[in-house]
C-alpha cells in the first residue's frame, strides 16, 4: 500500500523534478546584443574600426599626459580640490601615481600592435600597403615616444629593466615602418608625421644630426592631433580648466613672465582684490567667463582667482602630438648646441612669425637655463620657446628633465616646494607587483 | 387476510426504510450526543490584539481549525471527553491547554499567547527544502514579526531590520527622503562581486542592486524600499552559506525572505491607519560655541550670530531661504487601508498605501503609493494555492549633493569659497532631479500534500522594476548656460521558478526521513537607456533630443541561473536531526571551461532539554547546533568572454576598443561557514538566548588581476584567486523581567561581533586602497602624521592602515513596556563599534579656512598672518605637527580627518496607547502612537554623521563627502480595526 502512494505521488514529483532539471540545464549564455566578442572581429570591412579603437587608445593618453604634466610643471597651476592639487604643486609624483600614464601608454602601443596583427591575418598581404597600417605604426611609435619622454626607467613585455632610451629606439623603428607602408599607402600625413616623431625620438637619444634630418620632413605648419570630440572623448585640459577649475594661469610663468605672448591665452575669470596673494573672499568676478563652461572665477579650491587658458576652448579641441614648429625649434636647439646662434635665431624667429610674434635679435651669448626665466641668452630663449610653443601639450617635464631645469630646485608656486622636484615618473607599484623581472630592481625595492 | 404479495413487499420495504430511518436516525443522534465544539478566541498576551490565522488543533487528531480575522475559532465534532487543544503561531510560543468537551455542548479554550524568538515548533521555511520546524534546523535563523514593525517608527524597510536581532547592520546614509540603507548580514566576504544580501518576497526574489542612478544627489534608491511595511506579516533572516546553500549561486551574502499578510476566513476585517509626521534637522557640525549657524545649514541669516569664516558677527548668505534657514520643519503623511477576510476555500488580504514625505530641504522629498493583493485557495485538501501581487510607485524629488561641484551642501558648507556666483547657493536646487520608480512583483505559489508523505512546493514570480531618472539643468543655469539634459532608464525583470518535493517516510517509530528535492531557475533582465543631450536653444523644449549633443547609449543583459539540489534530514526520536544536502548550478556568467557548481551542507540541531537525562529543570528549552556549507556569488556578465567594446574615436568615427579578455575556466567564488550555536530558553520563557559563532572562508574568491601592464593592455581579468576569511559572533538575549496582569516588561540585548581578514590575492598585494592581503576586507588606507607632536615641524607622513570601514562590533537594545495590557512604550537603540570614516567636509572646508573646530581658525589666522615660507612659518608658530596638518590647507591631508566611527543612537522610541473599546463608534480596536527616529546620538566622530555616506548604498568604501545627516523623525500614528 505505501509503495503504490509512493508510486503514484512521486510520479507527478518526477515529473516536475526532470522539468525543474531541464530547465536549468537550458541555454545559460549571456544575452547582450551590444558586445562585441573576439570572434566577430574578423572581416575587411571591419580593420577600419580596429584602427580608429587603436586612435581612440591613443587619444586617451595624448590630454591624461598634457594635464597632469601640466600640473607638475609650469605649465599650469593646481587650483583644485582632487587630493592630487597640492601633492602634484609641489612636484611630488610617487610610483602609485604614474600607474594610469605607465597603463594607458602600454596599452596604446600594445591596441595598435593587436591591430596590427589582425590586420596581417584579414588582409594578408595588403596590409602592408594599407594607409590604416600606417597610422598604426604611428600611434604605437608616438606612444614609445611618450613613454621614453616621461618614465625615468622602461620595461616591455614584462621583461628586466630597461634604459628609457629603449623607448625612442623602439619609436624610431614603429615609425620608419610606419613611414615605409604610408609611402606604399599614399598616406602622406601619416609619413610626415612619423618623421616628427622620428625627430622627437632622436631629440631623447640626444642624436641632433638624425633629429634634424627627420624634422626637415616636416612643414613647419604641419601639426598632428590627438583628436578630441566634445561628446565621444571630450579634451580633459578643457574639463579641467573650463568644465571645473582645477587648473589655472595664476602664478605661472604664462601669466607671470610670459604675459601676452599669442601661445599661452587664457583669460582672467576671477579677479584678485588684492592682487599680492590668496586670501578668501577676495577674488571677484569679472563677467568675462559667464556662461562659458562652468562660468568659474575661482578655483575648485576656493581660493584661486581663476585664470583660464584658451588654448583649448572647446571640448573637442585637439592636442597636437607633432608639429612642424618643433620640429624648427629642434632644429634650433641643435644649432644651438653646436653653437650656431644664427642658425638657432633664424629657426626661432620662423616659429614666432607663424605665430604672428614679434622677431628676436640673435642673442650674444649660449648662456645657462634659469628660474625664473630671465629671457637674456639663448639657452633661456629656448626654454621660452619651447614652454610656450609646446605649452599644455604633455612635453614640459622631459624639457625640465634633459636640461635638468633649476625649476626643479623647488619651482615657484604657492606653498612649500619639495626639492627636488620629479622630472619623470617612476615606474609604477603595479609593474613591480606583477613583474618577476623586476621586483628585485632598484625601482621597485 | 390475506396479504398480497407486492403489497406486503411494499409495507415489508415501507418499514424497512421506516426502521432504517429510526436506526440511522438514532444513530446520528447518538453521535451528536457524543461530540461536541471547542470555540475560543487567540490574542496577544500583551497587547490582547487577536491572532489572525493561528494554528488551533485538538491533539492526536485530525481536527483543526485557523483563529479568524478577529482571533475567533470554532472546532466541531470533537468527541465528547478530555482533550489538549494546542495553538500554534509563527513567531509566538505554543500554547496548549486543556478542556473537557461535554457531549453534545461546547468547550470553551481562550488563548493568551506570547511572542517567542525561538519556539521550537515553530516553522520556518527560509534555507530549508518546504518547511521545517525550527527544532530540526542546525543554522541560527532570525525572524522579525508584524508586531516588532508597528511599534517601530518606520520610514523605510531598513528601518524595519534596525537593532532588533544579531548580525545585521542596517546604515541610513543619507537624510534625503528615498535613500536607500545600506544592508550587510555578518559583514562582508566578498572582494569583487557585492556584499548584498538577497531579498525574497513571497518566494519571489527582488532586483538586490541600486535602482537607477542618482549621481547628482550621491544616493540611490532601492527596491526593497518599495515594499510597504505595514504589509509585512514576518521576515526571517538567513546570514551565512551554512544556511543559505540551497539558494546557492549569489547567496554568500545571506538571504532575506519576506512573508506579507494573507487572508484569514471570517467577514472583512478592515485596519485603517493614518501617520502624520515631522522631520527636524538638529545643530550640523562643530558645536554652538564655534559654530552657531551650523556650518549655515540651520542659520544662513543672522546678524547676530558669529559667522565662522569671516570671525566676525553676522551671517547673511546670498541666496538663503525667507526662513533663515536651509532646513524646513518636513511634514510626511502616510495613509494605510487594508482587509482580509474569506470563506473555507478562499481567503484574500487587500491593501493599499499613499504617502507623502518631505525632505528636510526644500524641494527634496517623496510620495509614493502602492496596492497589494494577496489571495488564497484551497480547492482541495492538501492543495493550497496563493497568488500573491502588488504594485507600488515612488516618486522622488532630490537635491544635488554630495561629491558635486554644483551640490548643496559642497557650496553651503565652503561659505564664499563654493562655486555659485555671487555666493548665492540657492541656485544649485534649479537644478531637477527626479527618480520615479514602478515596481510590479507577482508570484504564485502552490504548496501541495497530496498525502501525508508527500509534499510539493513550487513558487513561480516575476519582479519587474523600472526607474526613470531626470538630471536637468535648464537653460541658464548658471553652470552649463545653455543647459544640459540627463535621463537613464533602467528596468530589471527577475524571473524566479523555484520547486521543491518532499517525501516523508518513518521506517521506525524514532526514525523520521525527509528526502527533499527540487530546483531553481532564475533569470535577470537588465535593459537601461541612457540619454545625454545638452547646448538647448534656449526656453521650450528642453528634452532629450531638442539640444545641440544628444547621445544616447542602450544596454540590454539577460543571465540565467539554473540549481537543482538533493537533501535529506534524519530525525531520531524528535531530538536530535542531521540533514545533508547538495546543490548544483549552472550560471550562464561562468567560463565555458567551468561546468557546474556545487555547494554541499551538513546541520545537526539537537533539542538536548527533551532527553530524560537532562539536568535543568529550569530550561525549558536547550537547543545545540551545528552547520556547514557552502554557496557562492558568481562573475559578473561577459567576465569570461573577451569582447571589445564599441566606441567613438576621432572626430566621431566607429571603432571598437578592448573591453575584456576573458576566462573561459572563470567560476564563482565559493565561501563556506561553519557556525554553531544554541538557543536555550529558562524560566518559563522569561529568559531566552540565542549564541551563534560562525567561521567563514570564500575561496575562489573573484579579484580582477592584470598582467604586467608592459606586457600590453591594462584590462584586469577575472580570476578565482583570492581568499577571505570572515568570523564573528552573535548573542541574542531576551529577559521579561516584569510579567503581571497589569504590566510586561521585555528588554532585549543583542551583540555582534564580525572581523574579516584577506588571506591571498594571487599576484597581488592589494586592490587598490581599500583592500589589502593580512588586513580586514574593507579598510581605510591613507597618510598617517608620523610626527604629531614635533613643535614647530611641518607634517611628515606615511600610508598606512588607519581602521576599518564596517563595524566590528554592534549592539542593539530593545525595551518594551506593556502597562495595562494598552500603554506600550518601545524602544530601540543601536551601536556600531570599530569603524572610521573620512569626514571629507572637515578636510575640504579645512583646505579653504571654512572650518569652524578643532581650533582651527586661530591657528590658521595665525598662520596666515605670517610671511615667508611655509616651513618657516610653522617654524614661528611653535605648535605641534598635527595642529598644522589638521588645520593648514596646504599641509592637511584627509588620513588626519579619518576618525573613529563609533555611534549609538535611538533608532526609534515609540508610546502607543490602545484606546478603550467602544470609544471610536463601529471600531473593534483603536490606537494611537507617537514614534520617534533617530531622537539621539552618542559620537565623537566630527562630520556631520557617521553614517553619512556619498557613495549610496551599494558601496563598499563609506566617506562621508557633503551629504546629509539623517534627521530627526517624529510620527503621531492612529490605527483603526473594523
Amino acid at each position: 500500500m505505501i509503495m503504490k502512494r509512493i508510486a503514484r505521488a512521486g510520479r507527478g514529483a518526477l515529473v516536475t523534478f526532470i522539468g525543474v532539471f531541464a530547465l536549468t540545464a537550458c541555454e545559460l549564455e549571456v544575452l547582450n546584443p551590444g558586445r562585441i566578442l573576439d570572434e566577430d572581429l574578423t572581416t575587411r570591412d571591419l580593420m577600419p574600426i580596429l584602427v580608429s579603437g587603436a586612435s581612440a587608445e591613443f587619444n586617451h593618453i595624448g590630454d591624461f599626459y598634457a594635464f597632469d604634466i601640466a600640473r607638475l610643471t609650469d605649465d599650469l597651476a593646481g587650483t583644485g580640490s582632487y587630493f592630487s592639487t597640492g601633492q602634484y604643486r609641489r612636484g611630488v609624483f610617487d610610483n602609485e601615481n604614474s600607474e594610469g600614464h605607465w597603463e594607458q601608454a602600454h596599452e596604446a602601443a600594445w591596441a595598435a600592435g593587436s591591430a596590427w596583427e589582425r590586420l596581417q591575418e584579414v588582409l594578408e598581404g595588403e596590409a602592408n600597403s594599407f594607409d590604416g597600417s600606417a597610422r598604426l605604426f604611428l600611434l604605437m611609435g608616438l606612444a614609445h615616444r611618450m613613454l621614453g619622454e616621461n618614465f625615468c626607467d622602461l620595461v616591455y613585455d614584462k621583461g628586466p629593466l630597461q634604459p628609457r632610451t629603449a623607448a625612442f629606439d623602439s619609436a624610431i623603428v614603429a615609425l620608419n615602418q610606419s613611414i615605409t607602408i604610408g609611402n606604399a599607402a599614399g598616406a602622406s600625413a601619416f609619413v610626415t608625421a612619423a618623421h616628427g616623431g622620428i625627430a622627437q625620438a632622436n631629440v631623447g637619444l640626444g642624436n641632433w644630426s638624425a633629429a634634424v634630418q627627420a624634422a626637415a620632413q616636416v612643414p613647419t605648419d604641419f601639426v598632428h592631433y590627438a583628436i578630441y570630440h566634445q561628446t565621444a572623448n571630450s579634451n580633459g585640459v578643457w574639463n579641467e580648466s573650463w568644465g571645473r577649475a582645477e587648473v589655472g594661469l595664476w602664478a605661472t610663468p604664462a601669466q607671470t613672465v610670459f604675459d601676452g605672448d599669442p601661445r599661452a591665452p587664457y583669460t582672467i575669470c576671477g579677479a584678485w582684490d588684492d592682487p599680492s596673494g590668496p586670501s578668501w573672499g577676495e577674488v571677484t568676478p569679472t563677467g568675462d567667463c559667464t556662461g562659458q563652461g562652468s562660468g568659474a572665477h575661482q578655483g575648485a579650491d576656493g581660493l584661486t582667482a581663476h585664470y583660464r587658458q584658451n588654448k583649448y576652448p572647446e571640448q573637442g579641441s585637439d592636442v597636437p602630438i607633432v608639429s612642424g614648429t618643433e620640429m624648427r625649434l629642434i632644429e634650433a636647439e641643435a644649432a644651438l648646441v653646436g653653437g650656431d646662434l644664427a642658425t638657432f635665431t633664424a629657426k626661432v624667429n620662423e616659429v614666432r612669425a607663424f605665430y604672428g610674434a614679434d622677431p628676436i635679435d640673435q642673442p650674444a651669448s649660449v648662456g645657462a637655463m634659469e628660474f625664473p626665466n630671465a629671457q637674456d641668452d639663448a639657452m633661456s630663449i629656448l626654454d621660452r620657446e619651447r614652454y610656450l610653443t609646446l605649452w599644455i601639450e604633455g612635453r614640459r617635464l622631459f624639457d625640465l628633465d634633459r636640461w635638468q631645469h633649476p625649476f626643479l630646485q623647488g619651482g615657484t608656486l604657492i606653498g612649500p616646494g619639495a626639492e627636488p622636484r620629479v622630472s619623470c615618473m617612476p615606474v609604477p607599484e603595479i609593474e613591480c607587483t606583477l613583474n618577476p623581472e623586476i621586483q628585485n630592481s632598484s625601482v621597485c625595492t | 387476510m390475506r396479504l398480497h404479495g407486492p403489497n406486503r413487499a411494499g409495507r415489508l420495504a415501507a418499514l424497512g426504510v421506516a426502521l432504517s430511518f429510526v436506526f440511522a436516525f438514532g444513530l446520528a443522534e447518538r453521535a451528536a450526543a457524543q461530540t461536541g465544539t471547542i470555540t475560543g478566541s487567540v490574542q496577544d498576551a500583551v497587547s490582547q490584539a487577536p491572532i489572525a490565522g493561528a494554528q488551533v488543533s485538538v491533539v492526536g487528531t485530525s481536527l483543526g481549525q485557523l483563529a479568524n480575522n478577529v482571533g475567533r475559532y470554532l472546532i466541531i465534532n470533537v468527541p465528547a471527553g478530555q482533550h489538549t487543544v494546542r495553538v500554534d503561531m509563527i513567531g509566538y510560543g505554543s500554547v496548549e491547554m486543556e478542556v473537557n468537551v461535554p457531549a453534545g455542548g461546547a468547550a470553551t479554550a481562550d488563548f493568551n499567547v506570547r511572542q517567542d524568538a525561538i519556539a521550537l515548533e515553530g516553522v520556518v521555511v527560509t534555507g530549508t527544502a518546504g518547511q521545517a520546524r525550527r527544532r530540526e534546523v542546525g543554522n541560527s535563523i532570525s525572524q522579525i514579526v508584524a508586531e516588532d514593525i508597528q511599534y517601530t517608527a518606520v520610514t523605510d524597510f531598513g528601518d524595519v531590520l534596525q537593532g532588533r536581532t544579531t548580525g545585521i547592520q542596517v546604515n541610513d546614509h543619507s537624510g534625503q527622503v528615498g535613500a536607500a540603507s545600506q544592508i550587510r548580514l555578518r559583514g562582508n566576504n566578498s572582494l569583487t562581486q557585492g556584499n548584498n544580501p538577497l531579498i525574497y518576497v513571497d518566494g519571489v526574489r527582488l532586483e538586490s542592486n541600486p535602482i537607477g542612478s542618482d549621481d547628482e544627489g550621491a544616493q540611490t534608491p532601492s527596491a526593497f524600499d518599495m515594499i510597504n511595511p505595514a504589509d509585512i506579516d514576518r521576515m526571517e533572516v538567513i546570514k551565512g552559506p551554512a544556511a543559505t546553500t540551497l539558494y546557492g549561486t549569489e547567496a554568500a551574502g545571506g538571504v532575506i525572505q519576506i512573508f506579507t499578510k494573507r487572508g484569514v476566513a471570517g467577514a472583512p476585517a478592515w485596519t485603517a491607519s493614518i501617520e502624520q509626521g515631522m522631520s527636524v534637522m538638529p545643530h550640523q557640525g562643530p558645536g554652538a560655541d564655534v559654530n552657531p549657524s551650523g556650518l549655515f545649514l540651520n542659520t544662513c541669516r543672522d546678524p547676530g550670530i558669529l559667522n565662522h569664516q569671516t570671525g566676525q558677527t553676522g551671517v547673511d548668505e546670498p541666496g538663503c531661504p525667507e526662513r533663515g534657514s536651509w532646513f524646513r520643519n518636513a511634514h510626511h503623511q502616510v495613509y494605510n487601508l487594508s482587509v482580509r477576510g474569506g470563506g473555507e476555500t478562499a481567503t484574500y488580504f487587500v491593501s493599499g498605501q499613499y504617502g507623502d514625505r518631505q525632505g528636510v530641504v526644500e524641494p527634496q522629498g517623496a510620495d509614493n503609493y502602492s496596492v497589494r493583493a494577496n489571495i488564497s485557495f484551497q480547492p482541495a485538501d492538501g492543495l493550497n494555492i496563493q497568488l500573491n501581487s502588488s504594485y507600488g510607485r515612488r516618486n522622488i524629488t532630490w537635491i544635488p549633493n554630495g561629491n558635486n561641484a554644483s551640490g548643496l551642501y559642497l557650496n553651503v558648507l565652503r561659505g564664499t569659497a563654493g562655486y555659485t556666483p555671487g555666493n548665492d547657493d540657492s541656485l544649485v536646487l534649479e537644478n531637477e532631479i527626479i527618480t520615479h520608480l514602478d515596481q510590479y512583483v507577482t508570484g504564485l505559489a502552490v504548496n501541495w500534500a497530496p498525502n501525508s508523505m508527500f509534499s510539493h512546493r513550487m513558487n513561480v514570480g516575476i519582479d519587474y522594476t523600472s526607474s526613470d531618472f531626470i538630471d536637468f539643468k535648464g537653460w541658464g543655469f548658471y553652470e552649463r548656460h545653455t543647459g544640459d539634459r540627463e535621463v537613464d532608464q533602467q528596468f530589471d525583470r527577475n524571473l524566479t521558478f523555484d520547486y521543491s518535493g518532499t517525501f516523508n517516510y518513518s521506517p521506525l517509530e524514532a526514525i523520521t526521513s525527509n528526502l527533499s528535492f527540487g530546483g531553481q531557475v532564475y533569470e535577470e533582465f537588465n535593459y537601461t537607456i541612457n540619454g545625454f543631450d545638452r547646448e538647448f536653444a534656449g526656453p521650450g523644449e528642453q528634452i532629450l533630443g531638442g539640444g545641440n549633443l544628444p547621445q544616447v547609449f542602450e544596454g540590454r543583459i539577460t543571465t540565467r541561473n539554473g540549481g537543482f539540489f538533493v537533501q535529506e534530514v534524519v530525525g531520531l526520536n524528535d531530538k536530535l536531526f542531521l540533514t545533508a544536502g547538495m546543490r548544483w548550478d549552472g550560471f550562464s556568467t561562468f567560463g565555458e571551461g567551468f561546468g557546474l557548481a556545487a555547494y554541499p551542507k551538513v546541520q545537526a540541531a539537537y533539542t538536548i532539554s527533551d532527553e530524560d537525562f537532562f539536568p535543568f529543570d529550569f530550561a525549558e528549552t536547550f537547543k545545540l547546533r551545528a552547520a556547514w556549507g557552502e554557496s557562492g556569488k558568481a562573475p559578473g556578465a561577459f567576465a569570461a568572454k573577451r569582447t571589445y567594446s564599441a566606441t567613438s574615436a576621432d572626430e566621431q568615427v566607429p571603432a571598437v576598443i578592448i573591453s575584456n579578455l576573458g576566462n573561459s575556466d572563470l567560476g564563482p567564488e565559493v565561501s563556506s561557514e561553519f557556525e554553531y550555536g544554541v538557543d536555550a530558553s529558562f524560566l518559563n520563557g522569561r529568559v531566552s538566548v540565542e549564541f551563534t559563532a560562525y567561521d567563514q572562508t570564500t575561496r575562489d574568491a573573484l579579484i580582477g588581476v592584470q598582467e604586467a601592464p608592459s606586457g600590453g593592455t591594462e584590462q584586469a581579468t577575472l580570476r578565482n584567486l583570492g581568499e577571505v576569511k570572515n568570523w564573528g559572533t552573535e548573542t541574542l538575549l531576551n529577559v521579561v523581567p516584569i510579567r503581571t496582569d497589569d504590566i510586561e516588561w521585555d528588554i532585549g540585548i543583542n551583540y555582534s561581533t564580525n572581523d574579516s581578514e584577506i588571506t591571498d590575492l594571487g599576484p597581488l598585494e592589494d586592490l587598490g586602497t581599500s583592500r589589502t592581503v593580512g588586513l580586514p576586507l574593507w579598510i581605510r588606507w591613507d597618510d598617517i602624521i608620523q610626527n604629531p607632536n614635533e613643535i614647530g615641524a611641518l607634517p611628515q607622513w606615511e600610508k598606512g592602515y588607519i581602521g576599518n570601514l564596517f563595524p566590528t562590533e554592534t549592539v542593539g537594545l530593545n525595551s518594551r513596556l506593556t502597562l495595562w495590557r494598552t500603554l506600550t512604550i518601545d524602544v530601540v537603540g543601536e551601536g556600531q563599534y570599530g569603524m572610521v570614516r573620512p569626514i571629507g567636509i572637515a578636510y575640504q572646508n579645512v583646505r579653504r579656512r571654512v572650518w569652524p573646530g578643532d581650533g582651527c581658525p586661530a591657528i590658521q589666522e595665525q598662520y596666515y598672518s605670517l610671511r615667508g615660507s611655509g616651513a618657516s612659518r610653522v617654524a614661528t608658530m611653535g605648535l605641534p605637527a598635527a595642529d598644522i596638518a589638521r588645520c593648514i590647507g596646504p599641509y592637511s591631508d584627509q588620513g588626519i580627518w579619518t576618525d573613529p566611527a563609533d555611534f549609538f543612537k535611538i533608532r526609534s522610541a515609540s508610546v502607543t496607547y490602545r484606546l478603550p473599546d467602544g470609544i471610536v463608534p463601529g471600531a473593534r480596536s483603536a490606537q494611537i502612537g507617537i514614534a520617534g527616529k533617530n531622537l539621539l546620538t552618542w559620537t565623537d566622530y566630527r562630520g556631520l554623521d557617521p553614517e553619512a555616506n556619498d557613495n549610496g548604498f551599494g558601496d563598499s568604501t563609506p566617506n562621508e563627502y557633503y551629504n546629509m545627516a539623517p534627521p530627526r523623525i517624529f510620527i503621531l500614528n492612529l490605527s483603526l480595526n473594523f
